[in-house]
């Protein structure tokens, strides 16, 4: 799978933005020329120079010192909200499809209650009712979208359960448990790594959407979608407090989904 | 067949008690006291007396089922309590603000079936041509753009440099476009890739290549098989857009100061107004699930085959 | 007599790929029937898709000659090709249930393919059509035009697929496995078909995996593996005297799998 990865022009592309923006959230501080919080009116909307080579906003922070260090709140809250949805999902998609019956008919029904609200609707009223801060903001996103991903589990390991291998490991007396760890979580994981790939870039766009929307994070973090927000007064002055940011996420999440559909096209390539 | 309508209706009610509960559960996991931010909110100062007189008066003193009853009593009659912050009832604020979003929704539901018709099954008949790289890389983009970022670029494009459309405020048709098309690009987006797939995965069935050896003419098989055939999953799909539009609202209405239900909710959450948030989100949570049963109700119409695999269940 | 259909080093290869099938000759004349057998990816149902010019273009390449009366089908434009496939040589597909279209009535597919050769009107399409399917010896043929697919049996469906592949006078029909789906009396009710269509003239390509299928309808056999001819020969002497190790297996395969039949169903007695 690693050399086929490796002839997709499209998966190595996604891959490198990938990396470019995961290594500069890790070394941030060694990239940024300033530090993002640091307010100094008397620098405020300053052109490009050497030490500022974004120029600055409203409040003379550095742009591109903000810039860098919002890599850390977009990869740092998507990826591990998405490592909890993907443990959550395979453990509870797995269960109920692996033990049927009236497991599975109740959690069906659960599902069907819980895909009655879109996803951002699920969470607005989360973080209506649990108020702001990044950990409820990751428990609302967790909560709003695990019903989708486990309906995918679910579907994935009801086939994969009538294949003979799974048949011939229950006939030879393996537990439940060994089935499911051993033989099916195995066998359906490359076609997870890909949806959950590609749900990588919706969930950052998400994110984004509600600290732009204003909920979730304090104000002053460096994150994307806030610094949007906070451009949108100078829209017509000057643009670039949004246009930068704006790319920032659109060039994240577009290498999530570039690396998740060349993956996609290597499992399955019949889809195409 | 209406064995099967009977299911899906009976279905249906088990869905919306589910939703009404899991709404009423979202508002009691609030750490916030309601009757004490009512008070503060409506009262200088308010004394222990005066905010447990509001909480009995709200009946917030009642055992939590006996909320949850009152609660969807008053719902089943339209009633879905007051407002904190405008103490208006919540049911008259969201028929005041509903409109507006319904408007920009229909409008932009409308750009995506434009869109996506022609796009996806070009791009999927001329399969690795340049028209469909294009459209795989401009539906690429539009999935990994933020739609509230994209209405700024489309706001300074149009404002400042082609003055074509009004640009920020609510009221005639022109204003509608761009807050539309903002909401629409990035719906098109995933819809094209989707309907694409579907349809290059039609062209493949027997069939088709039955049809082929027919000799029935190349358009007749794309309209009359291919695309007929991968209808029914894309109503389903565009029933569940049309929900997520409605619920994703909040985002475009605040770039383009649309004062719809999106940010009404907004609002609400900001100002922890919580009857206004159970409000809204129980609203559009029972349209999303019409919105379901509608799309199942219109495939059964165009399918005929679904009268006999779905009526067994 | 008269050579319908002729085939000269048909070569069907992925693009720029090892070829999948390659010089395969053959010929069949008027009211004969050439049996093609081979194993599952011998190559068999390739062969067919390549001769009624059903491949896409944009995967496969075809080459040879594929002579319908001595006209060259890969020599013509894909507007000629359309007016001769489904007309003056129509196919009988493997599986009935899903040939057809699930959202289309039986009728609608009846009358699209008169109307797609010929300039009849969509009323007079349907009369025609009825009246072949009572040729075919179906009754309540109206109820049958106004059934959709999953309405009706496989046995049902694959006479109905017969109608429409004689319903415009071809010189030759082409059944790839036209009998594997079905189960022993329908089985018999086609090859009874299969009987009168080369009686009344119109040369037969049967593509099958059953020696069975073969010893009852076909005059000629050409014994297909990996894609090329191994042997090919009248059908008396493919089955008296084969030369190739491969056919004999076959054969023998075949006869094992007859006679554990009947001792089971000894047994059963």
């Amino acid at each position: 799978m690693a050399a086929k990865i490796i002839k997709s022009k499209q998966a190595v592309l996604g891959l490198f933005i990938i990396l470019i923006v995961l290594l500069t959230a890790v070394f941030a501080p060694l990239i940024a020329t300033n530090d993002p919080q640091e307010i100094d009116p008397r620098l405020k909307f300053k052109g490009s120079e050497a030490l500022y080579p974004l120029g600055t906003d409203q409040l003379g922070r550095c742009v591109f010192s903000r810039l860098i260090y919002g890599a850390r709140y977009s990869l740092g809250i998507s990826l591990p909200t998405m490592l909890v949805v993907a443990v959550l999902s395979i453990f509870l998609g797995t269960f109920s499809a692996f033990y049927g019956g009236i497991v599975d008919r109740v959690f069906s029904i659960i599902c069907d209650i819980f895909m009655s609200f879109p996803p951002l609707l699920v969470v607005l009223s989360l973080i209506g009712a649990l108020g702001q801060g990044i950990a409820n903001i990751v428990i609302a996103v967790v909560f709003s979208v695990w019903v989708w991903y486990a309906k995918v589990v679910r579907s994935f390991v009801i086939l994969e359960k009538k294949k003979g291998y799974v048949m011939a490991a229950v006939l030879s007396g393996c537990s439940d448990m060994q089935v499911i760890v051993k033989h099916i979580v195995p066998n359906i994981l490359p076609s997870l790594i890909v949806y959950f790939s590609t749900g990588v870039a919706g969930m950052i766009l998400m994110i984004s959407g509600f600290s732009f929307l204003g909920l979730g994070l304090e104000s002053g973090v460096p994150e994307w979608g806030a610094m949007l927000s906070n451009g949108k007064a100078y829209i017509y002055s000057y643009p670039n407090l949004i246009i930068y940011p704006g790319l920032f996420i659109l060039l994240t999440a577009g290498g999530f989904n570039l690396f998740g559909e060349a993956l996609r096209d290597i499992v399955s390539p019949k889809e195409v | 067949m209406f064995r099967y309508i009977r299911n899906r209706l009976l279905g249906l009610i088990v869905v919306l008690l589910g939703v009404t509960i899991l709404t009423f559960v979202f508002s009691n996991i609030s750490s916030v006291d309601p009757a004490e931010a009512y008070a503060l909110r409506h009262i200088l100062n308010p004394t222990p007396n005066q905010i447990a007189a509001i909480r009995t008066e709200m009946g917030m003193d009642l055992p939590l089922y006996r909320q949850y009853i009152n609660w969807i009593g008053g719902c089943l009659q339209g009633d879905l309590g007051t407002s904190l912050i405008t103490k208006n009832p919540v049911s008259a604020d969201i028929a005041h603000k509903m409109p507006a979003t319904l408007k920009v929704v229909m409008m932009a539901f409308f750009w995506v079936v434009i869109f996506t018709l022609p796009v996806s099954i070009l791009a999927a008949v001329y399969k690795d041509s340049i028209f469909d790289n294009i459209a795989k890389f401009i539906t690429i983009v539009g999935i990994s753009i933020p739609n509230f970022w994209l209405g700024f670029i489309l706001l300074v494009a149009f404002a400042v440099n082609i003055p074509l459309f009004k640009v920020v405020g609510y009221g005639d048709f022109k204003s509608l476009i761009l807050p539309s098309l903002t909401i629409a690009i990035p719906i098109s987006s995933m819809s094209i890739r989707l309907f694409r797939a579907t349809i290059l995965s039609n062209m493949n069935q027997d069939f088709v290549i039955y049809a082929q050896a027919r000799g029935i003419p190349k358009a007749r098989i794309i309209w009359g098989h291919v695309v007929k055939n991968s209808l029914p999953p894309m109503i389903t799909v565009f029933c569940q857009y049309l929900g997520y539009m409605i619920a994703g609202s909040a985002i475009v209405e605040s770039v383009f100061s649309w004062p719809g239900i999106g940010s009404h909710l907004v609002s609400a959450i900001v100002g922890r107004d919580l009857p206004t948030i159970n409000g809204c989100v129980l609203v559009i949570a029972v349209i999303f699930t019409l919105l379901n049963l509608l799309a199942d109700l219109l495939n059964i119409v165009i399918n005929p085959k679904m009268l006999n695999e779905r009526g067994e269940i | 007599m008269e050579t319908v259909l002729a085939v000269n080093n048909l070569k069907v290869s992925l693009k720029n790929q090892a070829p999948l099938v390659k010089n395969i000759s053959l010929s069949i004349k008027k009211g004969k029937v050439l049996g093609i057998i081979g194993e599952s990816g011998s190559g068999k149902t390739l062969t067919c898709k390549a001769i009624m010019q059903i491949l896409n273009k944009r995967s496969f390449t075809v080459s040879g000659q594929i002579l319908l009366h001595n006209t060259d089908l890969l020599k013509m434009s894909e507007k000629q090709v359309r007016t001769v496939i489904g007309k003056d040589i129509s196919m009988i597909m493997q599986n009935p249930m899903t040939a057809f279209d699930p959202m289309m009535k039986i009728g609608r597919h009846i009358t699209d393919t008169l109307r797609a050769h010929t300039s009849l009107t969509r009323k007079q399409a349907h009369k025609v059509g009825q009246n072949q399917l009572k040729k075919m010896n179906l009754i309540r043929v109206s109820d049958i035009m106004n059934s959709y697919p999953h309405q009706l049996s496989g046995g049902m469906l694959q006479r109905v697929m017969i109608a429409i592949s004689l319903m415009l006078k071809p010189s030759i029909i082409i059944a790839d496995e036209a009998t594997t789906a079905l189960d022993v009396k329908n089985q018999a009710i086609i090859l009874t078909e299969f009987q009168r269509i080369r009686s009344s003239g119109v040369g037969l390509l049967v593509v099958t995996h059953d020696f069975g299928v073969i010893a009852k309808i076909a005059d000629d056999v050409l014994v297909m593996k990996d894609g090329e001819v191994v042997e090919s020969g009248t059908v008396y002497k493919i089955f008296h005297n084969p030369q190739e190790v491969y056919t004999k297996e076959l054969l023998q395969a075949r006869f094992l799998v007859d006679e554990v039949d009947h001792a089971l169903s000894k047994e059963s007695i």
